[in-house]
């Protein structure tokens, strides 16, 4: 294992990849040298804070955005030259809840929609109206923003697409509709061969369900990998260290973090387990605990290094 | 895993269609009023006609209609408010459900363009019919035959190309940008702003020369309703009714093309530019 | 049987879902030759991802505790209730109190003496 943090996954057939894309919007940096990597049948984690290019991400994807620098594509499609391709391949949950014709009403969208979506499953696409309990004959404008987001992933699960692409999906939904809605995906995920790229900030909320992370900060891919790496490469270690102790061992291994105590330091390292606890071993400290971390603990760590 | 079956796009003709059926819901509650506001009027002419018919049937007195090309009047109206409808909660920058659907962005705009002119020719002629109705009910009220007066034919032409174009100039900005009422706003004052300096300025030869864009012989006035002023005439004595529908109808034929190609470009060219 | 997880689990789910089958074959609530939830129904319920519980039950099949009847679904494998199983339990129940001890600064034998004078005073059901 390396002890870089890992932006590159290993080989395998992807559903969507980007190579290098930068964006500019002004004078602000959208997005740096992203090279995302989405294996096909994966549900991927983008996450970062408000304004680290998630949403920017999933618009160049879907052609609504144009990169500046670098390529994109989904299916092995091109997102800038096939787009329309592209697009019939992708159910699209949006960010911004005003998406779909505000005058029209929710089963006249629904029908609008199947138009364009030859794939259209309309037996599916009641039942999932009926589970998220869609009022059919009120206007798009008039509902609030969790309202409007089961409408769109309806719009995005009913046609079964290859590709999911879903910013903030959980976003205005209150409990009971969240842990509704996480059903609904698991469902889907289950009967549908699927590739899902979810933008959040709430990881905690759809953690199970995902098998892949990224996270951005500030444009930029700080770090890419499968679950199952994250879980092996990721420990917080509690150490006992002598009173006055001074020498920080040098690690074999990326530090995320770590927090002291007189008698205590707390490292988050992405490393090998048995080396690092070694090292910290041979230095003078005490292995206390050795601890996976839940993924949030783990973005959080991945996003805010040395804090 | 098995390679996933990539989806097709739909067929542009089934999008075409839908767009046509969505852009008539979006005009839905404008045509109800169009509608009612055509039955209201036609009453109130027809009531009219009869208490006319009963009353002071005077020798001279008339009451009577002779359709001409400023019939079109109203309906170019429409047409300039129409795109307001067609786009309506779409500008620009809410416009995102439009552009991520799984056809070329171009297109899609133009369809959805074209789909708006459609049902704008739709009431158009509906609007005629009204015309041709309500005339010949009071025609037959009143007992007088000449109920239509005898228009040429391209006066009755007009009454789709005024809409047309009043429809397709202000798509332009109504595609184009967020805030169309400041683009037909500051071109409208401008140029009066920009004609009145001119003439201020002693530069009058300029202003006229500027003003052919509204009133000159290819000018969009002609291009609307073949309007022709004194100076365009070339004759100014003795003219007759006839040559001057034929002076106005050369004109029109000239300056309507133009002006409806010319538009018809703008619209394409914003349809097909790139937002973000 | 009713498979939960507990949220405060670090444990990659996979290897949770193994344990509570183990869990539910050591107590008897999933009998021998019982069918175990669906794939999908089990992720729906869970809300994970359905590949994570088929890694569970190609693990548990690997292991030996389940079966899978073709087109028919997973079942639980007859005389897994047995002391293997219970042996395996009871080391993961092992691991993680020393684990615990060893986090509080204490040792085994500490832990163990401290189970054996609370197990006197609060005698569990068995010991009874």
């Amino acid at each position: 294992m390396t002890t870089a943090l890992p932006t590159r996954l290993r080989d395998g057939a992807l559903a969507v990849s980007t190579s290098g894309l930068t964006k500019r919007f002004g004078d602000q940096v959208a997005l740096n040298d992203v090279s995302l990597q989405v294996p096909m049948g994966a549900v991927y984690l983008l996450v970062g804070p408000n304004g680290a290019g998630k949403s920017t991400t999933l618009k160049i994807l879907l052609d609504l955005f144009r990169a500046d620098k670098g390529t994109a594509e989904v299916m092995r499609l091109d997102c800038r030259t096939r787009a329309p391709e592209v697009r019939a391949n992708i159910g699209y949950v949006p960010e911004r809840p005003d998406w779909g014709y505000s005058w029209m009403r929710v089963g006249r969208l629904l029908e609008h929609h199947a138009v364009y979506y030859p794939s259209w499953d309309a037996s599916y696409a009641s039942r999932l109206a009926q589970k998220f309990e869609l009022r059919l004959d009120r206007k798009m404008g008039v509902l609030s923003k969790g309202q409007a987001r089961r409408v769109h992933l309806t719009m995005a699960l009913a046609h079964r697409p290859p590709v999911l692409l879903l910013d903030e999906p959980t976003d205005g939904l209150d409990p009971l509709m969240r842990d509704e809605t996480l059903g609904v995906l698991a469902d889907h995920l289950a009967e549908t061969e699927t590739t899902v790229v979810i933008s959040t900030h709430h990881v905690e909320e759809v953690e199970r369900l995902a098998d892949h992370i990224g996270v951005l900060r500030n444009g930029e891919l700080r770090a890419q990998m499968s679950r199952a790496d994250l879980d092996a490469g990721l420990r917080r270690y509690s150490v006992e260290v002598p009173e006055g102790w001074a020498g920080a061992p040098s690690l074999n291994g990326t530090v995320l973090r770590r927090v002291t105590a007189p008698r205590e330091v707390q490292w988050t390292v992405w490393g090998q387990e048995k080396e690092v606890a070694q090292q910290l071993a041979s230095s003078g400290g005490t292995v206390r605990e050795v601890v996976p971390l839940s993924l949030l603990d783990a973005t959080l760590a991945l996003l805010n290094p040395n804090d | 895993m098995t390679s996933t079956s990539l989806h097709p796009t739909p067929s542009p003709r089934t999008v075409a269609i839908e767009q046509f059926r969505a852009v008539g819901l979006a005009l839905r509650k404008e045509g109800i009023f169009f509608v009612c506001a055509l039955v209201v009027l036609g009453a109130l002419v027809i009531i009219n006609a009869i208490h006319f018919a009963h009353s002071h049937q005077s020798p001279g007195s008339h009451m009577g209609f002779r359709y001409d090309a400023a019939a079109a009047i109203p309906m170019f109206l429409v047409g300039l408010l129409v795109p307001f409808g067609v786009w309506k909660s779409e500008d620009p920058s809410r416009r995102l459900y439009h552009w991520s659907m799984p056809i070329a962005r171009g297109p899609h705009t133009v369809m959805k363009l074209v789909s708006g002119w459609v049902w704008l020719m739709i009431a158009t002629a509906l609007y005629l019919l009204f015309i041709v109705v309500i005339a010949s009910s009071v025609g037959m009220i009143t007992g007088d035959p000449a109920w239509m007066g005898a228009a040429p034919a391209w006066e009755w032409i007009v009454a789709f190309t005024a809409p047309t174009l009043g429809y397709l100039m202000t798509s332009v900005p109504v595609i184009g940008s967020d805030h169309p009422w400041r683009w037909i706003g500051g071109v409208l004052i401008g140029y009066g702003v920009l004609l009145a300096m001119l003439n201020s300025f002693g530069m009058a030869s300029v202003a006229t020369a500027i003003q052919a864009i509204s009133d000159g012989r290819y000018g969009l006035n002609a291009a609307l309703f073949g309007t022709v002023y004194e100076g365009q005439r070339g004759l100014t004595v003795g003219i007759t009714r006839e040559s001057m529908t034929a002076l106005m109808m050369s004109a029109w034929l000239v300056a309507m093309p133009l002006w409806i190609v010319g538009s018809a470009i703008a619209a394409t060219v914003v349809s097909y530019r790139h937002h973000e | 049987m009713l498979i939960s997880l507990d949220p405060q689990d670090t444990r990659p789910i996979y290897v949770q879902i193994v344990d509570e089958v183990r869990r539910a074959l050591v107590l008897g609530t999933l009998g021998p030759d019982d069918p175990l939830p669906s794939v999908r129904d089990l992720a729906v319920k869970l809300r994970v991802n359905p590949n994570t519980v088929s890694q569970a039950y190609r693990d548990l099949e690997r292991q030996g505790m389940v079966y899978v009847r073709r087109g028919q679904g997973t079942y639980a494998a007859p005389g897994k209730a047995d002391g293997s199983q219970r042996q395996t339990l009871a080391e993961e129940v092992a691991r993680r109190a020393l684990h615990d001890a060893w986090r509080n600064g204490l040792t085994a034998s500490e832990l163990i003496e401290a189970i054996r004078s609370e197990d006197h005073k609060h005698p569990t059901e068995e010991s009874l």
